[in-house]
C-alpha cells in the first residue's frame, strides 16, 4: 500500500496541477462573449485606441461625450498609445483576442496591418459619401482596390523649420541657401566642417523618406510586366534615374555631411537635434513647432518657416493619420460610426484649433483657421508666436491642395519597405556597393511582389503642377520650388 | 486535528499547489504554446494554422538567423571578462581596504540602475560627435569611433552597458564566494610557504570554483538572452548586426510572424540549453580533477 501511494501520489498532484494549471488558462483565455459592459444589458463597449493624443484629452473626452449622447447606450473606452508602442501593444492585443474596435495609426502602421488583413471594409458600414467628403489625396492611403480599410482623420504636410542662427554661423544666409535637396546637398559638408553642425537631416535607414522622396520626384522604383496573362508589379531599383536619386544621398552621407542618426535615428533624431541646436533646417510636420516652442523657447525664438522643399513634381508628402476598425471588433458599425464621427469636420476643426494638423475633409479646409495671418510681425512675444504658428499652419493647408499620400497602396508595402531600409542601411554603414544592393533588394523585391501581387495603379504617379507662388508672410521668405520631400510623423503632441 | 493534516499525503503538494499553478500558467503552458506556434503559420490577426517544419526550414536557411546567431557567440566574449572583473572587484572589497563597504555600494550601484537608463546614459557618453569617450580619443590623437552605428563597435557598445550594468552583481555573488573560504586554510597554505598568488590559485580558486560555474552559466544565459542593451543603445542598426532576441522580437512584432519568431525562439532555448549542460560538465569534471588532486 505503501509503495502504491508513493507511485500513485506524485502521479495524482501532477494531474491535479495539469488540472489547475488548464483552469487557469481557461480562466485566462479569450472570451467570445459580446462586447457588452457591466453596467447594463443593453449597454455597448467600444475599445477606442488614439495615437500620442494624451495632450489632448480634453478634446477626445469631450468628442466621445458627444458621440455617446448622440448614441445612446453606447459607451466609448478611450486608450491612447505611444507612438512607439503601437504596433507592439496592437500585435499584443490581438493576440489575445483583445483588439481595439477602433484604432488610430500612422501610414507606417496603418500599411504594417492592412498586410495582416487586420482591417474591416468601410465601405458598407458608412453613412455618407466617402469621396465626396475627404481630400482625394488622403483618401488614397486607405482605399486598397475597392476596399476602404480606414478613413483619414488629421493631416500634416511638411514645412520648413530654419533655425537662422545656426545657419548664420555656417556661413549661409536664408537668401543663399540652397532650394533643393541636390543645392543643399552641395553646400551641407562646408556647412558642417565650418561649425560642427549639419545643414539638414533625413531618415536614410530607419523609417526611410527616400521612398516617398523618390516618388515625389517623379523616379518609380516600380515597373509593369505585361508579358503575364495579367499585368504584374516588378521591381525597377536599377532604373538608372532611380541609381542616380540615390547616389546623391549615398555621397552626402559617406561625405560625413549628415549626422549618423539619420541612418539608425528615424523620423525622431530630426527635431531632436534641431532643437540641440545641430541642425540648421528640417523639412517636416509644421505639429513640431509647438513642440519646439514648448522644448527650446530659444530656438522657437531664432526659427523661421518656409515652404517644404518638394519633390520636382512640386507635391509635398501628406503623412496622414488613419481610423480604422479592427476585424476582431464585434460592434463593426458602431465602431465605423465613431470613424465616421470623429473625422466630422465639425471634431477636426476642434483638433485643429488645439493642435498645428490639418484636417482630411474639404469642407474644413475653408475654415478661416487656415488663412495666412498679418504680414506684420507683432511685438508682443506671445502673439507673435502664435501669429508664427498660425503662418505654419496655413502654409501646410495651402500645400495640402496639391499634396498626395506617396505611400504605395500595396499590401506588400511594409516588407517592401523594410527590404530597402535593410539594404540601404548597409549601404551607408557598412559600405557595401550601391548598385548590388540595389540588385539583391530587387531581387528581394521581385520575390515579394510574387507572393503578394500589385498592380501599378497602387503606386503614387500624380501629375507634376506648376510651383505655387510665394506666401504672403512677414518674412522674406524664398520660395522652394523643386525636389524632394520628407515625411513627419505626424502626430500632433 | 492537526495530527490528521500532518499525515494527509496530499499536504505538501497542497502547499506547492499556488506555485506550481504560476508556474505551470505562465511559464510550462506559454512554454507548450511556443512550441506549438512554432509550426504553424501564425499573424496577430489570423489564427495559428499548421505548417509543419517550415519554419525551422526557414531559419535554417536564413542568412540572416546565422548572422544574429554569430553575433550571439560573440556576445559571450563578455562573460570572460564579467568573471576577471567582478572577481578581481570582490578580492579587493574583501581584503579589508579602507572604505571597503562605500567601495562595495559604489560598485553596486549599477545594478540597481534600470537597463534603460543605463542605455541611454551609454549613449550620451558614445556619442560619435559630443560623447566623452570620443572626445577622450580625439583628444590623444586617435580617430573618432562610431560606437552606434559601425559594426562591430556596435555589439561592443552594447556589450560595454552589460559589463557596466552586471558586474556589480556577479562582485557580490563572489564576495559571498570569498567569504565562505576558511580563513584557517589560507592561513595554513601561507604557513606552509605560498606567497599570495599560491594562496589564491591553491586555496581560494578550488574553493570558490563552483561559484564560477555558476557565475559562469547564469551570464552566458544573460549574454545569449541579452536585449534591452541592443535594443535602446543601438537601435536602428541593421538587425544583422545584432543578436538573435533583438530579431526574434523584430520577426515577431515588427513583422507580426509569430510563427517563424516561435520557431526561432524554440531553436535558441535548444542552443541554450545545451550550452549550459556541457558548460556544467566540463565545470564538474574540471572541479573533480581539483578534488583528486
Amino acid at each position: 500500500m505503501r509503495a502504491f501511494d508513493r507511485l500513485t501520489q506524485p502521479a495524482i498532484a501532477a494531474v491535479l496541477a495539469l488540472l489547475a494549471t488548464l483552469g487557469g488558462v481557461a480562466a485566462c483565455s479569450r472570451s467570445d462573449g459580446p462586447t457588452q459592459g457591466s453596467g447594463s444589458a443593453s449597454r455597448v463597449e467600444l475599445q477606442f485606441w488614439t495615437l500620442a493624443l494624451a495632450p489632448f484629452e480634453d478634446y477626445i473626452r469631450e468628442r466621445i461625450a458627444a458621440f455617446e449622447a448622440e448614441n445612446p447606450g453606447v459607451k466609448v473606452v478611450w486608450s491612447d498609445v505611444p507612438y512607439e508602442a503601437i504596433d507592439r501593444k496592437l500585435m499584443a492585443a490581438a493576440a489575445a483576442g483583445r483588439a481595439p474596435d477602433l484604432v488610430n495609426m500612422a501610414d507606417r502602421t496603418f500599411a504594417r496591418f492592412v498586410a495582416m488583413d487586420a482591417m474591416v471594409d468601410l465601405k458598407p458600414l458608412l453613412p455618407g459619401d466617402v469621396s465626396a467628403t475627404y481630400l482625394s489625396g488622403a483618401l488614397r492611403l486607405p482605399s486598397l482596390g475597392d476596399r476602404l480599410l480606414g478613413l483619414p482623420w488629421y493631416l500634416t504636410t511638411q514645412t520648413v523649420l530654419l533655425n537662422e542662427p545656426v545657419l548664420t554661423a555656417g556661413g549661409l544666409t536664408r537668401q543663399s541657401l540652397g532650394r533643393d535637396w541636390k543645392s543643399l546637398q552641395r553646400q551641407a559638408l562646408d556647412f558642417h566642417q565650418r561649425t560642427g553642425n549639419y545643414l539638414f537631416s533625413i531618415p536614410l535607414g530607419f523609417e526611410a523618406d527616400l521612398p516617398f522622396m523618390m516618388l515625389a520626384d517623379g523616379v518609380v522604383p516600380f515597373t509593369e510586366d505585361r508579358s503575364g496573362p495579367q499585368p504584374r508589379l516588378r521591381a525597377n531599383l536599377l532604373d538608372p534615374a532611380v541609381i542616380a536619386f540615390l547616389e546623391g544621398w549615398v555621397a552626402t552621407f559617406r561625405s560625413g555631411a549628415m549626422p549618423a542618426e539619420a541612418v539608425t535615428g528615424g523620423n525622431s533624431h530630426q527635431p531632436q537635434l534641431y532643437k540641440e541646436r545641430r541642425l540648421a533646417l528640417i523639412n517636416t510636420g509644421p505639429n513640431f513647432l509647438k513642440q519646439i516652442q514648448r522644448d527650446s523657447p530659444t530656438v522657437f525664438q531664432g526659427t523661421q518657416v518656409e515652404p517644404a522643399i518638394t519633390g520636382s513634381l512640386n507635391r509635398a508628402h501628406i503623412a496622414v493619420m488613419v481610423l480604422s476598425v479592427t476585424n476582431q471588433s464585434r460592434n463593426p458599425e458602431l465602431a465605423a460610426r465613431l470613424a465616421w464621427f470623429m473625422t466630422s469636420a465639425q471634431s477636426q476643426l476642434l483638433l485643429c484649433r488645439r493642435a498645428v494638423v490639418l484636417p482630411s475633409v474639404t469642407a474644413a479646409l475653408d475654415d478661416p483657421l487656415f488663412a495666412f495671418p498679418s504680414a506684420e510681425p507683432l511685438s508682443d512675444p506671445a502673439a507673435e508666436a502664435e501669429r508664427r504658428i498660425q503662418y505654419a499652419r496655413a502654409l501646410s493647408a495651402r500645400a495640402l491642395r496639391d499634396a498626395v499620400a506617396f505611400t504605395p497602396s500595396l499590401e506588400a508595402w511594409p516588407d517592401l519597405r523594410r527590404a530597402f531600409e535593410d539594404g540601404f542601411k548597409r549601404v551607408l554603414l557598412d559600405g557595401r556597393d550601391l548598385r548590388v544592393t540595389l540588385q539583391d533588394i530587387q531581387t528581394t523585391w521581385d520575390g515579394i511582389l510574387a507572393l503578394v501581387p500589385g498592380t501599378m495603379d497602387a503606386v503614387p504617379r500624380p501629375a507634376a503642377v506648376p510651383a505655387r507662388q510665394p506666401p504672403p508672410s512677414g518674412q522674406p521668405s524664398t520660395q522652394r520650388s523643386t525636389p524632394a520631400s520628407t515625411t513627419g510623423q505626424g502626430s500632433p503632441a | 486535528m492537526r495530527g490528521s493534516l500532518r499525515h494527509r499525503w496530499f499536504t505538501p503538494y497542497a502547499f506547492i499547489a499556488p506555485a506550481m499553478l504560476v508556474l505551470g500558467v505562465f511559464f510550462l503552458w506559454a512554454m507548450v504554446q511556443v512550441v506549438w506556434f512554432s509550426f504553424t503559420r501564425y499573424t496577430p490577426f489570423q489564427p495559428p494554422t499548421f505548417i509543419g517544419l517550415a519554419n525551422y526550414q526557414q531559419l535554417l536557411s536564413s542568412e540572416r538567423f546565422w548572422s544574429c546567431m554569430l553575433n550571439s557567440a560573440v556576445y559571450l566574449l563578455v562573460t570572460p571578462a564579467l568573471i576577471f572583473l567582478s572577481l578581481s572587484a570582490a578580492m579587493i572589497v574583501e581584503s579589508g581596504i579602507r572604505a571597503g563597504k562605500w567601495l562595495r555600494l559604489l560598485l553596486f550601484l549599477p545594478v540597481v540602475t534600470p537597463t534603460i537608463v543605463a542605455a541611454v546614459g551609454w549613449r550620451l557618453v558614445l556619442n560619435p560627435d559630443q560623447g566623452l569617450v570620443n572626445t577622450v580619443l580625439t583628444g590623444v590623437g586617435l580617430p573618432r569611433i562610431a560606437w552606434l552605428t559601425d559594426y562591430p563597435w556596435t555589439l561592443i557598445s552594447a556589450m560595454l552597458v552589460t559589463l557596466w550594468k552586471g558586474f556589480g552583481f556577479y562582485m557580490m555573488v563572489f564576495l559571498a564566494g570569498l567569504l565562505a573560504v576558511p580563513r584557517e586554510l589560507r592561513e595554513a597554505a601561507a604557513i606552509d610557504g605560498a606567497g599570495r598568488w599560491g594562496v589564491f590559485r591553491l586555496v581560494v580558486l578550488p574553493s570558490i570554483w563552483p561559484v564560477i560555474t555558476l557565475v559562469f552559466i547564469i551570464s552566458s544565459i544573460s549574454a545569449l538572452k541579452v536585449f534591452d542593451e541592443l535594443f535602446v543603445t543601438v537601435k536602428g542598426v541593421p538587425i544583422e548586426h545584432q543578436t538573435a532576441v533583438p530579431l526574434i522580437y523584430e520577426e515577431a512584432f515588427g513583422r507580426g510572424n509569430f510563427g517563424l519568431a516561435s520557431a526561432m525562439g524554440i531553436t535558441l532555448f535548444v542552443i541554450i540549453l545545451a550550452f549550459s549542460l556541457v558548460n556544467l560538465r566540463i565545470s564538474r569534471a574540471n572541479q573533480a580533477n581539483q578534488g583528486a588532486a
